[in-house]
């Protein structure tokens, strides 16, 4: 990752004129999709947004299907990425803050087209078959590092951690999609308030009950 | 009279073939031409009762909540044992994952990326998920939940659902929805007290 973190950043090293315009369409590719969304997604415009021929597109990115699987990747890096940075260093003690960075990591422009990529997968073979492995060792790597936070703050029994970890995922991506396709509805905090009564409830039994978050 | 009882059959005829295009082929590769030939009809026929896609879609959306929010009614009030939190949560499982409202989630997602799709749908979903959280959480309102906590507890399970369908989509099923059914039964069971007390007949 960290790796991935240098190559991408065309200061950080003198790239080939090849992996120049590769990366520059990659971009290109992730700035469009976080745009108009993956249906409406045309290779012309990514070429164009790159300033390079759509030929030169083809010659790094065979199909479309190639390229969204590689701007996928890149995206899904992304936001691991941001989630160990986010996490470093963070108060184990603070049950809302570290629901508020969850939220914050989830949030990240990049899940919407993400979101509605998995959604066509359903009835897309070849669509399918690129990306379903890369969504299946992401979606570990995310479950693994939430499970991984959880689990140092030394609160959770190991039973709990996996769905813990899962719950917590899935209802604020629900929630994020639920805007992104609604606008802002503002649930954003009474969800992670209610998140924080709930965990502290049930793994901080000494907090009298009293002291809930209404 | 009579041509107005066509045109409402034309309607739900092109609205149903287009529900059934989107099952089949998603949202993002739904074709006008494949609807009209589905439904039996031409192309013309179709612009005429829907003069652009979008009027299409959005129909097909109304149609869709519409058909969950009365499979949601019927499948409550046809509980045969009383009802209590498994039985809820195994039920919104069933409900929020049927292939007939899956696809709406792909419609979903694309508007949230296209405003014109999205002014068109918003108004149709917010409604109709009003109406069916309203009729789910007077039936789970019999229950341990405070009626303060019952519509957040209400949205958790709801959201983390419909995201599980959606990741599921993606990667193939999961079988995850059995150990957070099991985990949220233990949570609600230690935030709230028992559940099998509460049950009601």
């Amino acid at each position: 990752l960290v790796e991935d973190a240098v190559t991408r950043n065309p200061t950080a090293q003198r790239l080939s004129g090849r992996e120049n315009s590769r990366e520059a369409i990659l971009v290109a590719a992730l700035d469009t999709l976080s745009e108009v969304g993956y249906s409406r997604l045309r290779t012309a415009t990514v070429s164009a947004k790159a300033g390079l021929s759509e030929g030169s597109l083809f010659h790094h990115f065979p199909t479309k299907v190639h390229l969204v699987a590689a701007a996928a990747e890149r995206a899904f890096a992304d936001i691991v990425n941001d989630a160990v940075e986010s996490y470093a260093d963070v108060d184990l003690t603070d049950t809302k803050l570290l629901l508020q960075k969850l939220f914050a990591v989830l949030s990240a422009k990049q899940v919407t087209w993400l979101h509605e990529l998995f959604a066509a997968t359903r009835v897309d073979p070849d669509l399918y078959a690129v990306f379903a492995p890369i969504v299946s060792s992401t979606s570990d790597t995310v479950d693994a590092l939430a499970a991984s936070v959880i689990r140092s703050t030394g609160l959770i029994p190991e039973a709990d951690v996996v769905p813990l970890a899962a719950t917590l995922i899935l209802s604020m991506q629900g929630l994020i999609a639920r805007d992104a396709a609604r606008g802002e509805s503002g649930l954003a905090t009474e969800l992670i308030d209610y998140l924080t009564f709930v965990l502290e409830t049930m793994y901080l039994p000494a907090k009298p009950a009293t002291e809930q978050q209404l | 009279v009579k041509n107005h009882e066509r045109r409402e059959r034309t309607r739900l005829a092109l609205i149903v073939a287009a529900m059934e295009c989107a099952q089949e082929v998603g949202y993002g590769r739904l074709r006008t031409a494949d609807v009209s030939r589905r439904a039996g009809l031409s192309e013309g026929s179709l612009f005429r009762s829907f003069p652009t896609k979008l009027d299409l879609v959005t129909a097909a959306v109304e149609y869709a909540m519409a058909q969950h929010q009365e499979r949601v009614v019927t499948e409550f009030v046809g509980l045969t044992v009383p009802l209590d939190f498994e039985t809820a949560l195994r039920l919104m499982w069933r409900l929020l994952s049927h292939p007939e409202l899956v696809w709406t989630y792909e419609m979903s997602s694309a508007a949230s990326t296209d405003a014109e799709l999205r002014n068109a749908i918003a108004p149709i979903l917010q409604a109709h998920s009003d109406a069916v959280d309203a009729f789910a959480i007077a039936a789970l309102k019999h229950l341990s939940i405070p009626e303060h906590d019952v519509v957040k507890a209400f949205n958790v399970v709801t959201w983390t659902m419909q995201s599980l369908v959606v990741r599921d989509l993606g990667r193939g099923p999961s079988g995850h929805e059995e150990s957070i059914i099991k985990y949220v039964l233990r949570a609600i069971d230690q935030v709230y007290g028992s559940a099998e007390n509460n049950a009601v007949p």
